[in-house]
Formats: structure tokens, sequence, C-alpha cells
């Protein structure tokens, strides 16, 4: 059942590509697009029918773990109102895996 | 090093190839997810914020070389070019495609590795000293307990769906250097009679949101009543912990709620009505498992070289910081940091990997370990052999010398990419490395540890740091709760909570203060914790809140 939220709040729905792993969005035609830039914005009052769809698509095995997810429209793009979606949008903030510089032997 | 037997080797391609088939039946839709999550989790593949995870055993954090280059060939070839070492001496990779992890998983079976048992709720990876055999204070090595307990551990079908995860560490030394009171059950492995093993038990000890202690259960047990005192154990636990609440499902609960009276008369009335007859084989397999860690290769090194060549300062503060006496004349214990001035704790690359594995082979009998405090180890280095080998490490980026100081900080992944994270640790370890490895070069941190967790569940193990730091979501931003005062060592504490948080920025001048007040506070051969328990919480808070 879908949670009680301000009329106004938009959502994304996001799942992991059953395969890969990698984050997706519902892009809104019958796709699952990687960046949430091609996300469908979706609004309050439609959250069932996209649950119904996110449970379709779980069960045709494309994606894993799909929820809504509450976002804003900042400037003209969408981002998640929650630390953790913010994080999960973004990627690690870190530099990973890098290139290891030779330090210099103290003399 | 312990050898895989046929049985072993068998078990662990089997377990490789039922999960190829259980991955290819969900690719094809014929497992739900609901139905393939516990099988993936029992392989150690999880779902986190990102992407997949794969976490690896290393048990008790023994490698080979080859087992290293392995681990090397899995980054490069599957993942994004590195690995991540954790607390727990396994190592975690962040990116593998579920297509890919049955190839891996074959490959870990080649080299005697697997995923088994390193997520779920049941017994994990057993951990250990990683001087085990080597320490200069060992009484006994605890390697042939922790494999003997890997073997009885291993799918057991009672113990598979217990309350919750179930950590073992067993250690063989004075110095406790695997944090065994924050153990569910930790062993201390001691020397009986005719050298044979004799063990004390203690349960109940654990981090996450209830830190606790763990208490003594037993000692001098015999090497006989080990696994059937460990099974009773397990079964009482199994039978009284609690399924209704997940955040109280923990031995330490039980023993906290129950009473570790109550608790031990359950294990002997339980331990009276088993057969022993199953655990007949236990005392000849430890010996048997014993023999595979005795090391006869070890040619002998003499004690000086007769040539002394100059030394440059950056070897002597190596030797002098990285390197540990060995049992062995002539030989040195080696740490590797994994925490290279700003660097992420824990992280290597797939070409230091490599390296590791090459080194190791050159330098140390072919064997590493990982360390809970997420760095490498060379057991077997001759004391001849260390200038070169530093020199290597320096083309490698890792020769800082700094294991053991402040800078060399436990951070678990945080929220950069765990999915139960509720802030980043990584780079607040990075910021605070850096500001220390200035701090260390000026002034004396040693006989200090700072730990970051990026959420309470305290992989990061910051309850047992002198100055720990936990990452919390507060509407939506991330905020820094200090605690004080913890140790994992033979006297292990509970830090305390300071006070209010701190945003990321102000986290490292609130460090500084607390470092500041120490060092101004402190008597001769006064250990932060002393300092702290002599002058008290209102004392730290004063100089870290009032002064800001
Ligand atoms: S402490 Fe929390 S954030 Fe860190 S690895 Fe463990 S579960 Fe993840």
């Amino acid at each position: 059942m879908a949670k009680k939220v301000k009329t106004d709040q938009i959502f994304v729905l996001t799942a992991n590509d059953l395969s890969s792993g990698d984050i997706v969005f519902w892009s809104g035609e019958s796709r699952w697009a990687q960046e949430i830039t091609s996300a469908h914005v979706i609004a309050a009052n439609e959250q069932d029918t996209f649950t119904e769809i996110a449970s379709a698509s779980e069960s045709a095995n494309e994606v894993v773990g799909a929820y809504l997810t509450p976002v804003e429209r900042k400037n003209s793009d969408l981002q998640p109102v929650e630390l953790r979606e913010r994080r999960r949008v973004a990627g690690p903030s870190i530099a990973y895996g890098s290139p290891v510089l030779p330090q210099k032997i103290a003399a | 090093m312990y050898v895989y037997d046929k049985h072993d080797q068998t078990f662990v391609e089997a377990r490789s190839q039922e999960f190829r088939d259980q991955v290819k039946r969900r690719l094809a839709g014929e497992l739900s997810e609901d139905e393939f999550k516990p099988m993936r989790l029992m392989n150690g593949l999880y779902l986190q914020l990102h992407a997949y995870m794969l976490r690896v055993a290393i048990p008790y954090g023994t490698l080979s070389s080859d087992q290293m280059r392995k681990l090397a060939y899995l980054a490069e070839k599957y993942d994004r070019g590195y690995g991540h070492f954790t607390t727990r001496q396994n190592i975690q990779y962040n990116w593998p495609k579920l297509v890919d992890v049955p190839d891996m998983l074959d490959e870990l079976a080649k080299v005697q590795m697997h995923a088994i048992q390193t997520s779920g709720n049941c017994i994990r990876n057993v951990t250990s000293d990683p001087f085990a055999g080597v320490a200069g204070d060992e009484w006994i090595d605890p390697r042939p307990t922790a494999e003997l307990l890997r073997q009885w551990s291993s799918l057991h079908p009672e113990f598979a769906y217990l309350p919750r995860k179930f950590k073992f560490a067993v250690t063989g030394a004075a110095e406790d250097r695997a944090a065994l009171k924050f153990h569910d059950i930790g062993l201390k492995v001691k020397p009986g009679a005719d050298s044979e093993p004799l063990f004390e038990i203690w349960v109940g000890g654990g981090q996450g949101r209830t830190p606790r202690i763990a208490v003594l259960f037993e000692d001098k047990v015999e090497l006989v009543d080990l696994l059937p005192k460990l099974d009773s154990m397990l079964r009482v636990y199994n039978l009284h912990g609690r399924r209704d609440n997940k955040y109280k499902a923990r031995i330490k609960i039980l023993i906290a709620e129950y009473g570790l009276e109550n608790y031990r008369s359950d294990v002997e009335e339980d331990l009276a009505l088993q057969s022993l007859e199953p655990f007949a084989p236990a005392v000849a397999e430890y010996h048997r498992i014993a023999k595979d860690f005795e090391r006869t290769d070890v040619p002998p090194r003499s004690v000086s070289s007769p040539k002394q060549e100059p030394q440059s300062p950056g070897l002597t503060a190596w030797i002098k910081q990285n390197v540990t006496s060995h049992k062995i004349a002539g030989y040195g214990v080696v740490s590797i940091s994994l925490k290279p001035k700003g660097g992420i704790p824990g992280d290597a690359t797939a070409e230091q990997m490599y390296a590791l594995a090459d080194l190791a082979e050159r330098f140390s009998l072919s064997e590493l370990r990982i360390t809970h405090r997420q760095n490498i180890v060379l057991p077997y280095v001759p004391a001849s052999d260390l200038a070169e080998l530093y020199e290597e490490l320096v083309v490698h980026g890792l020769a800082e010398d700094n294991v053991g100081l402040l800078s060399d900080i436990i951070a678990c992944p945080g929220l950069d990419y765990c999915a139960l994270a509720t802030a980043r640790s990584i780079p607040v370890a990075q910021t605070l490395s850096t500001r220390l490895r200035e701090r260390e070069s000026r002034e004396d941190l040693s006989g200090l540890t700072l730990n970051i967790s990026g959420c309470i569940n305290a992989c990061g193990h910051h309850h047992a740091a002198s100055i720990g730091i936990l990452g919390l979501n507060r509407a939506e931003t991330e905020n820094y709760q200090i605690t004080l005062g913890g140790s994992s060592n033979d006297n292990a504490s509970v830090g305390e909570i300071l006070g209010p948080g701190f945003s990321q920025e102000e986290i490292p001048a609130a460090v500084d203060r607390i470092l500041d007040f120490y060092q101004a506070s402190k008597q001769p051969d006064e250990n932060f914790n002393q300092v702290y328990q002599r002058l008290g919480k209102s004392a730290f808070k004063e100089a870290v809140y009032v002064a800001a």
C-alpha cells in the first residue's frame, strides 16, 4: 500500500538490473533507463499503478528490488529527496581503484 | 598453510556448480528473487547500494601467493580493478555482475577458496590473529582450531538458520590482535598438559547497536570437549535466541536477558544428552590440520648481517613502525599498511594485489595475512631482505609507515557502497588520515586507534576505538557522533558517546581538539584510554564543545 505523502510529491521508479546489477529508472516507455534524467516522473496519486508496473517487471525477471523514491526538481534536474537515494544516483563520492602513484623514497 | 583434502575440494566445487545452476534458473525466470535471495546470500552475494557485492572468505585471514594472485585476477577481470579488505579479514568486490559470479566462484575453487557463509544467519568466516604462527608472544597457533571450526561449521545443517549471524574469533597469544571479546564466541588457546591445547571460551561479545564485551563462559576446556561444548552452546542459542526482533537476536542479548548462569546450565543439560560419537574424529583431525600449519621449510638466517648498509630515514621509520619481532631469529613480521595518506582504508588495486602475491613469493615463503585492521602481513621476511622489500613496496604505493598509529584508521564502506549505511565513512577517513599523517610527523600518536562506521551496525568497529566515529542520518544530512575510550585489546572497553554530533566538515577540528587536550593532559607513559579514564568524559567534552 502506498505511504501517505504530500499530494504534490513526485516520485521515480528505480531498481537494479537483474543480470548486471546496474541501477535503473523506469523511463515510461516500457523500458528501464540508466540515467535519472530519463526517468518518468510519477505523481503521488499514480503510485499504485507504478507499484504494479514494478511487480510486473520483477516477475518478468528484468529487474530486482524495484521501489518508488520521492524526488524534487532542482533547476531542470530530478534529485532524490533522501540522502541514501541521492548517493545511489550520484555513485561513490571517492576516487576508487585509482592507480597508485609511486612514492619517492625518502633520501 | 592448510591444504584442502579431496573432501574439501569436492565440497567447494560442488557448491560452485550448485550456485551456477541456481543463477541460471534465476536468469531464466525459474526462481523468483524471494526464492533466490537466500541462495545468493549463502554464497556471499549481496545487492548493495549501486550493484551486486561479492564477499569472499579468507579463512582466519591466511592466504597463499596463488590465492592473492587469484583475488587480483578477479578484481581485474570481473570487477573494476580493485577490492576491499574488511574487518572480518575477508575481501569484497563491489561491482560484479550476477552472470559472472559462477565463473568467479569456479576461479576461487581452483585455489581452495569460496564465499560460503560470508552472509546469512549462520556461523561466519572464523577470524584469528594475523600474526598466528609467527608472533613472539604466541603460546599456541590458533589456526588449527580456527580450521577445525571451519570444518565443523561449514553447512552445519542445524546451524544454517540461527536467530542471527554468529561470529567466532580465535587467538593463542598474550596480545589480543583479533578483537576476541567483541565476538559472539571468542576462544583463547593456551597450552595444557603435554602441550595439548586448552581453551578459554568467552561468550556474548558484539558491537552493533548494543555493544557488549564477552564474558568468560569456561576456562580450561580440553580439545576433546571443545566441539561438543560449542555444539551445545550454539544449540541453546538456536532454541532461546530471539527471532521476533532482529535487533535483539544476537547471543549477547540472550546472555544479558536470560543470564549467564541459566545459559550455562542449559548448555550442560544439553551436553549431557549429546552423543559424543560424531565428535570422535575431532582430536585426530586437529592434529592432522596442525601439521599443515607447521612450517618446516623456514631456512635458518643469521641474526645480524655482516655488513650493515646505511639506511635511508624512510626505511628506518618503516622498520620501526611496520616490522614486528618474529619468533624465529633472523626474521621479521612485516605489516603492510593499506592506509596511505588520504587513501581508502582497506582498498587495494589489482596491480597492488599482484605485487603483494609476487612479494610474498620472493620474501615471505609465499604466505600473507589479512588483519582485522584492514592491513596485509608478510609473516616470514628475513631481516636481511627488509631494505629490498621496502623499495619494492614504495614502487607499488604500499610503504606507508603508519601501522599502529592513529592514521591507521579502520573504516567500513559506508554510504559510498553500503545499502544499510546512514552516512559516508570513507571521505571522513581520507580527510582525517591526511591531517593525522601531518600531526604524526610532529608528535607521538601511537597507542590510539580511530575507527569509523557508516551506521550503527558498527562494521567499522567504532565502539572499540580510542576515538570512534559513527555516521548518522539526521534529517537527510550526514552527521557524525564521536565515542571515546573504546578498546578491542585484552582490556576491552566500549567507547562512550561524547555529546551531540558534528557535520562532516566539523569532524577534523573536533578530532584535533580531542588530541590537543589529550597531549596537554597526559602524564608520562599514559595512553589515551588511561587519560580518558582518569579525567572522565566531562573533561573531554568541555575541551571539545566549549572550545569550539
Ligand atoms: S557499519 Fe553499516 S554502513 Fe558500514 S558496512 Fe556495516 S552495515 Fe554498512
